[in-house]
């Protein structure tokens, strides 16, 4: 391992992929799951999002993969083993490079690929082994300063823009931001994904192998840059709009066999739309159980990363769409 | 599934590869594996010409028949290929100049759901590992632009920072490139860039060796090429004897060591008892002193080093010759 910016989870699953290597098997019994914060395993919410929040309510729960896992066992009646390479942070182009790491030595004993999809705006630096978040320089970060509104000791925005300044990307990444108000730009980015996307239900089709993907944030999450001098992001009135004119999109709206690596994905007369797990915890005025840090009544905070209850909700949404398709 | 053509004014020259795609993907007479698809830089672009604000001449901008237009190398090795098989073969040229990994693998990952089923080889010519797409702007950028020697020659003609000076400040990428060009001094950096791109050829060539497909890459440049960037607070760039060192400890290499047989995919790659060596076109050209440069002309004097007409069959050659000695193994 050259560097070592890689999150501890990433990196004992990398090592459990070369243990599943040297077992004497041709069992195709391996999940393996992608995505950011929402998917790593053993992701404790930050300080700097949440505070002096207790522990037992920053994380320390099974994440959506291993409770796809349980269900899957439980049905199948049978073993399998869980390779998650979420990291906090991280952006689809990352998501991707991991599974195409670890595919040429484990694609024969791939059953599932799940992918929890994230913002698209992130990516990584091309040589530090660490994942831009854009979205930090969001005007709302810089008003809303975490959880905590007016510490500046701990203010995530001075906290993050210093270690993108010292990377010396503040500028593309205030760059990168100002093309969000573009819409040519959001559709470059937008098929860049949806490429991988799509390469990778037909990578593991071609293997035998199952592959689903849901989006977990919203492509652009629709915040406003003009504290850095940029624009906002579309809003998901916009994002559906450009959807449609993705040609990966109309394909997999064109054939419905595609649908179900696509959860929650919805086709019609009226076009494709397609919400994120995110996006439809919006619509909840009342709620008992707390599905994402913020619900939770007892310790009022801004976070948005789901609580144990949340990954049990991510990982049924997963399971009763692959239910539904087989 | 569909194939994406861009109708991206910059992509303009490169739809017809796509669209020769598209028909060879729907051919309903012919579905044999006959296909092959090329990637690089502007070593392999089907559409180079040499562009003179990059060149000096004393004679002016050279004439057409000197500056492009001939068949590039894998023109060069269909030509071979059909001689010896006695069948028809398509090229799929994706080459661009200017280009680097990124590049090709985005025109990889678009074809290849959609014409798998006939691709017969995949070549790859290795460029500079220093080459990236711009994130959300369509827009190759190199870092070596900002070489000291670059800024020398620019300042003398226009007064700027290095070629594409403006271009790349007006798209905020300056301060990145030279954040990234300082850390080319630290050895773990450099062969972070070495694992993160050979990995995308291990990807490539496992994919196309379970489709029954020819995988072969060869670096027609050094990965990384050399110079300093002290003028931007950097430091220098990998030389040729650096990166044969920092080869040796890369995964990349180690795991080719424990399987020789995968050394067939990589043109002019040796491992020996005292190491792995890895020379690309470019520096096998200078140490050995052949003339298949277009800066070798000496009827039109000038400093442009691509190759020129026997500069890209000799590519092929190369090519071809690696590919025929594994074929017999």
């Amino acid at each position: 391992m050259l560097h070592t910016k890689r999150s501890r989870s990433i990196i004992n699953n990398l090592q459990k992929v070369n243990t599943l290597l040297a077992q004497d098997t041709n069992k195709k019994n391996i999940v393996v799951s992608l995505g950011d914060s929402m998917t790593e395993e053993g992701y404790f919410i930050h300080y700097d999002h949440a505070g002096d929040m207790p522990d037992h309510f920053r994380g320390g729960w099974k994440m959506w993969p291993e409770v796809f896992k349980d269900m899957l066992e439980e049905r199948d009646n049978h073993k399998y083993e869980l390779v998650n390479l979420g990291q906090s942070g991280c952006g689809m182009d990352y998501c991707f490079d991991n599974l195409i790491e670890i595919w040429p030595k484990l694609r024969k004993r791939i059953k599932f690929v799940l992918w929890g999809g994230t913002e698209f705006s992130r990516f990584d630096h091309l040589v530090e082994d660490y994942g831009m978040v854009p979205s930090t320089r969001s005007d709302i970060n810089y008003r809303n300063l975490s959880s905590r509104p007016g510490d500046v000791i701990y203010n995530r925005v001075n906290k993050t823009s210093e270690e993108i300044k010292n990377f010396g990307a503040l500028e593309y990444v205030d760059y990168i931001n100002r093309s969000w108000g573009d819409k040519t730009k959001c559709i470059k980015r937008m098929s860049d994904i949806f490429r991988k996307i799509t390469f990778v239900e037909d990578l593991c089709k071609l293997n035998d192998s199952k592959f689903l993907y849901y989006p977990l944030l919203q492509m652009f999450v629709g915040k406003s840059y003009y504290v850095t001098g940029g624009t906002f992001e579309p809003g998901n009135k916009k994002q559906t709009e450009w959807l449609n004119e993705l040609t990966y999109i109309n394909d997999i709206s064109k054939n419905k066999k595609r649908h179900k690596h696509y959860v929650d994905f919805k086709s019609g007369i009226l076009g494709v739309t397609w919400s994120s797990w995110h996006n439809r915890l919006f619509p909840r005025r009342n709620f008992t159980i707390p599905l994402i840090t913020r619900e939770r009544l007892e310790w009022p905070n801004t976070d948005g990363h789901p609580t144990e209850h949340g990954q049990k909700d991510i990982a049924n949404k997963f399971w009763s769409w692959y239910v539904k398709y087989n | 599934m569909t194939l994406e053509i861009s109708d991206h004014a910059s992509d303009r020259r490169y739809v017809e590869q796509f669209r020769l795609a598209r028909q060879l993907a729907n051919d309903k007479k012919d579905s044999s594996k006959n296909v092959i698809i090329a990637f690089g830089c502007s070593f392999t672009d089907p559409y180079f010409r040499v562009d003179y604000s990059w060149t000096t001449s004393e004679r002016g901008p050279l004439p057409p028949h000197l500056a492009g237009g001939w068949k590039m190398w894998p023109e060069v090795f269909k030509d071979m290929l059909e001689e010896r098989d006695k069948r028809e073969y398509h090229v799929l040229n994706f080459g661009r100049s200017g280009s680097g990994f990124g590049h090709g693998f985005e025109s990889f990952l678009k074809i290849w759901p959609y014409l798998k089923h006939r691709i017969k080889f995949v070549l790859w010519g290795g460029t500079d590992f220093n080459r990236f797409e711009h994130h959300s702007y369509r827009m190759h950028v190199d870092l070596n632009n900002r070489r000291d020697t670059g800024i020398k020659s620019f300042f003398e003609k226009k007064g700027g920072g290095g070629a594409d000076y403006e271009r790349y400040k007006q798209h905020g990428v300056i301060d990145y490139v030279d954040n990234i060009n300082r850390s080319l001094a630290d050895p773990s950096t450099v062969k972070w860039i070495m694992m993160k791109r050979l990995r995308l050829m291990t990807f490539i060539e496992d994919l196309s060796t379970s489709n029954g497909s020819e995988f072969l890459y060869y670096p027609l440049i050094e990965p990384f090429g050399g110079g300093s960037f002290y003028k931007t607070g950097g430091s220098t760039s990998p030389s040729l004897k650096t990166t044969q060192m920092y080869l040796q400890d890369i995964h990349f290499t180690l795991n080719l060591k424990n399987n020789k047989k995968r050394l067939k995919h990589y043109v002019g790659l040796h491992i020996k008892f005292s190491g792995a060596f890895w020379t690309s076109w470019s520096a096998d050209i200078y140490l050995s002193g052949k003339k298949l440069k277009i800066l070798h002309n000496k009827e039109w004097p000038n400093n442009d080093g691509h190759p020129d007409k026997y500069g890209q069959e000799d590519i092929a050659n190369q090519f071809w010759k690696h590919y025929v000695a594994h074929e017999k193994k």
